[in-house]
């Protein structure tokens, strides 16, 4: 299944971005021989092929996560969240966010998955911010002899934690899709890097409140 | 902004023509006059390298798809590194797929950077932009 959704995103992907690429090209440049209704609707159809593409990606990302014991090294999170914090940048300044973090320990894992495991967390954040305040987002540690708790900590608009047990499910989603974009994969993600990982993810929250993602990773990885 | 000039080489290693005429068109719209070698995979782009006789007359940039028939992205950009001759030579690699892992496999391999194809026409126009500023380095 994996090596298919891999194998169907990465050829889905060719066909879809020249028909963004053609269809970018027409409005820039025959833009004024269009109604208005046309232009309405040449519009719509670029905004689906956007979000096809946005969940191609996502689901191409989702498939590409497995176990690579060759890939384990010790990773430094600090790092790790530095790295996020610097690919995040543009989406961090758009929306004002503040993210800050300290004494993140150096941990066995694949690197790659742990960037991509903080840059969705706080995406997450910037994502589901309250409208009357930029976003706050702390990552800290408490790390024990053999595993560490991280505590990705925001000031959004929080959930319910009646739907905790499906908040990592794939197309899950927990608001419309009109007021908050995404394909539903984002936390899926999350879930099976830290899966790989041989650790645990969860969250506490209260609607309005901001939300609090727990993850629990052993601080080094058994060889198989 | 500074401008090719006219002896800018740049080397592109596409199997998809229609990549290859989107490219050459936002190349054409940025900088127009300039000719851009087109090969259709990673052997081609060694066999180029090999009938250069003089180093001055090297690409200033070679962009590589990485899903290639014959010898791969990947695969190239591992052989160009591996010649003492080429390895000085600025590699990116061009793709459409984002994939985090790939890519820091890529730049561990000595690769400039890892530009994702461009789903706009807008988007096109930036990366002809910017491979012509990393040509000029």
């Amino acid at each position: 299944m994996e090596q298919f959704a891999y194998i169907a995103s990465h050829d889905l992907q060719e066909p879809l971005r020249k028909i963004g690429f053609y269809a970018d090209y027409i409005k820039t440049n025959f833009r004024p021989a269009f109604t208005d209704k046309g232009a309405l609707f040449f519009d719509n159809m670029l905004d689906s092929a956007v979000k096809m593409k946005t969940l191609i990606t996502d689901i191409l990302s989702y498939s590409v996560i497995k176990k690579e014991t060759n890939s384990v090294k010790p990773v430094d999170l600090e790092k790790i969240a530095a790295i996020a914090v610097f690919d995040l940048e543009i989406a961090i300044r758009t929306s004002n966010a503040q993210v800050t973090f300290s004494d993140l320990p150096v941990i066995d894992g694949i690197e790659a998955q742990l960037i991509q495991l903080f840059e969705n967390l706080i995406s997450n954040s910037i994502k589901y911010a309250v409208d009357s305040a930029a976003p706050i987002i702390n990552i800290s540690a408490n790390t024990t002899a053999d595993s560490v708790h991280l505590f990705f900590t925001d000031n959004g608009i929080g959930f319910d934690t009646i739907y905790l047990d499906r908040l990592f499910n794939l197309f899950q989603r927990l608001h419309t899709k009109d007021k908050y974009g995404g394909t539903g994969i984002g936390l899926a993600i999350c879930k099976k890097i830290v899966t790989t990982h041989n650790g645990m993810i969860t969250a506490l929250s209260e609607p309005g409140k901001g939300a609090t993602f727990i993850i629990t990773l052993p601080l080094h990885q058994i060889k198989e | 902004m500074m401008e090719a000039s006219a002896n800018t080489k740049i080397l592109l290693a596409d199997d998809d023509a229609e990549d290859r005429l989107i490219i050459d068109d936002s190349f054409s719209e940025v900088e127009p006059g300039h000719s851009i070698s087109y090969v259709e995979d990673g052997m081609a782009v060694l066999h180029f390298l090999q009938e250069i006789t003089d180093e001055a007359d090297f690409p200033d940039l070679i962009i590589l798809d990485l899903n290639m028939p014959r010898l791969n992205g990947t695969e190239t950009l591992r052989a160009i590194k591996k010649i003492e001759h080429y390895r000085g030579i600025p590699v990116v690699i061009f793709s459409t797929s984002v994939n985090e892992i790939e890519k820091q496999e890529c730049l561990a391999l000595g690769a400039v950077n890892y530009v994702t194809k461009p789903t706009s026409y807008h988007g096109s126009l930036e990366i002809a932009r910017y491979f012509f500023h990393l040509a000029m380095r």
